[in-house]
């Protein structure tokens, strides 16, 4: 379903983001992707819906390779994504309905299905009572409550959570990781970034580690043979 | 679809104060503008009074019989340029000698004959009121041997033609700054409106909108901004040279023509502003990418 093979990516010359990742992310599976910040992991996701391309190597997502695809792919393939990011990317000027929706209308979903898929979906994220708030009336947690439904209103295959309870008091980290599970056992994959170990808890999840760019055992991230890191 | 026109509006409803300042924008950008061609259309006009001033008058030696005085008529008609001519007889020269002259009219009585010459008004087609075509023409009439003299203010037509090559001059670099100072102000203008709605675009982008419908609704809105702008400042401008039109009524006012070039230059800015704009902001959105893609 999603398949890395040999992907490098750098950003400023010399300086390595990914370096020689491959790996497979199957249908359906709860996956973690563990790391440190500035590991690589928000550029392995950017890479899953296009938005960064490898420089060496190639990606296919649901049938999408890397190489070949065309711009105005692009967003068929992201119809099929979703994604939810540390600092919910909510529109300030929109109500939480109308940010829900919003998925919907820019992406020509006929007009009469339009309020029947929101509400199944805020109620889904247990954000029906909250339709009218505005995001700034909101906690962290119902905020990026109402990103994941804006995410999943479309049904993708795989929604990309990268670190979503960055911003988030551990009372509402619980409740989006039991709605992320939950979406998942509905059959849509999650990869969740996080730099968090104590974060995963679920024993059917995968974790992939990944250090300096390099997809390394989970229990590596912090490896004791990078002294300089165990100084910090 | 219906989105599109929903989402037009609502960027119109929700930024009141954004398109208020966009829209005064693009109405002062294109008020001057305006008032510039009315300026230029006037300007002309001026010059086009002062080129029919233009006079030449050939005059004709004495004794000549009406006869050749008809044939000279033809023969200068013929000359290229000449448009009309007109046969002033002596008797004809000294009333309106008396005419122009009121009170020291008395002065041809000292005469015991009219010393005025005939003459024959030649009226030259606009196309050759230059200096050059009219010494052309003036030197093709001195050599019928009829003809004494051809007056036509050489120099006063040279110095006329000296103002009007300056003024076009003047006029035509201020044409082009104002040209270029519009286009770039309303631009950047339309450039912010549609930056301060990055954060829209990008989540558009992101869910997998497409171009066109990301685009198309801030093409509208701009187009929306150019119309409105350019229709207060053309509202404006009508109003002030109607009325500086009933004062003075050399003014010129070109009316709807005019109207409809502000409207259009109004529109075709909004348009292409807001196009630029927003593929610019994608483009930068999108950043740098790793690949070009086709």
């Amino acid at each position: 379903m999603i398949e890395f093979s040999n992907v490098s990516k750098s950003f400023k010359k010399e300086w390595l983001a990914i370096k020689n990742v491959s790996l497979h992310i199957k249908k359906g599976q709860f996956t973690f992707l563990i790391g440190k910040s500035g590991a690589g992991k928000s550029t392995l996701m950017k890479m899953i819906y296009m938005e960064l391309f490898p420089e060496e190597g190639y990606l296919s997502v649901a049938g999408y390779d890397s190489r070949t695809i065309k711009r105005k792919e692009i967003p068929m393939l992201r119809r099929k994504i979703g994604v939810i990011f540390q600092d919910f990317k909510l529109l300030p000027d929109r109500n939480v309905y109308d940010n829900v929706a919003f998925a919907l209308k820019v992406t020509g979903e006929p007009y009469r299905n339009i309020r029947k898929k929101t509400l199944d979906t805020l109620a889904a994220v247990r954000m029906s009572h909250k339709r009218n708030s505005y995001p700034y009336q909101l906690s962290g947690g119902e905020q990026q409550k109402v990103a994941i439904a804006r995410a999943v209103i479309r049904e993708p295959f795989i929604l990309l959570a990268d670190e979503p309870t960055g911003n988030v008091d551990p009372e509402g980290s619980a409740e989006i990781l039991n709605l992320l599970y939950e979406i998942n056992t509905q059959g849509t994959a999650v990869l969740m970034a996080t730099h968090d170990h104590s974060l995963i808890k679920r024993e059917s999840a995968d974790v992939i580690g990944i250090r300096e760019g390099k997809i390394v055992k989970p229990e590596n991230i912090f490896s004791k043979l990078d002294t300089e890191e165990v100084e910090k | 679809m219906i989105y599109i026109i929903q989402e037009a509006f609502k960027g119109f409803s929700k930024n009141k104060s954004m398109n208020f300042i966009t829209i005064g924008i693009i109405t002062v950008s294109i008020f001057i503008f305006g008032l510039f061609i009315v300026g230029t259309a006037n300007l002309m006009n001026i010059i086009k009074l002062a080129e029919d001033k233009i006079e030449m008058i050939a005059y004709i030696n004495n004794n000549v019989s009406n006869e050749d005085i008809d044939k000279l008529q033809n023969n200068i008609m013929s000359i290229a340029g000449v448009q009309s001519v007109e046969f002033i007889s002596k008797d004809k020269a000294k009333e309106n000698f008396r005419k122009e002259f009121k009170e020291d009219a008395d002065l041809l009585d000292v005469f015991e004959q009219n010393p005025l010459p005939a003459s024959i008004k030649v009226y030259v087609s606009m196309a050759y009121k230059d200096p050059q075509s009219l010494k052309e023409i003036s030197s093709k009439i001195s050599l019928f041997r009829e003809i004494e003299d051809v007056n036509y203010g050489a120099e006063w037509v040279d110095d006329l033609d000296r103002v009007i090559k300056i003024l076009f001059l003047i006029d035509f670099i201020i044409g082009i700054i104002i040209t270029l100072a519009s286009i770039f102000i309303v631009f950047n203008t339309i450039r912010l409106t549609v930056h301060a709605r990055r954060d829209q675009i990008d989540i558009m982008d992101l869910v997998g909108a497409t171009e066109s419908y990301i685009e198309i609704p801030y093409i509208i809105e701009g187009i929306f901004h150019g119309l409105t702008g350019s229709l207060i400042s053309a509202g404006i401008l009508y109003l002030m040279f109607s009325f500086l039109h009933a004062r003075f009524p050399d003014f010129l006012f070109i009316g709807n023509s005019i109207i409809y070039i502000l409207i259009i230059f109004g529109v075709f800015l909004g348009f292409t502003g807001s196009f630029m704009s927003v593929k610019q902001c994608m483009s930068e959105i999108r950043g740098m990418k790793s690949r070009k893609i086709k």
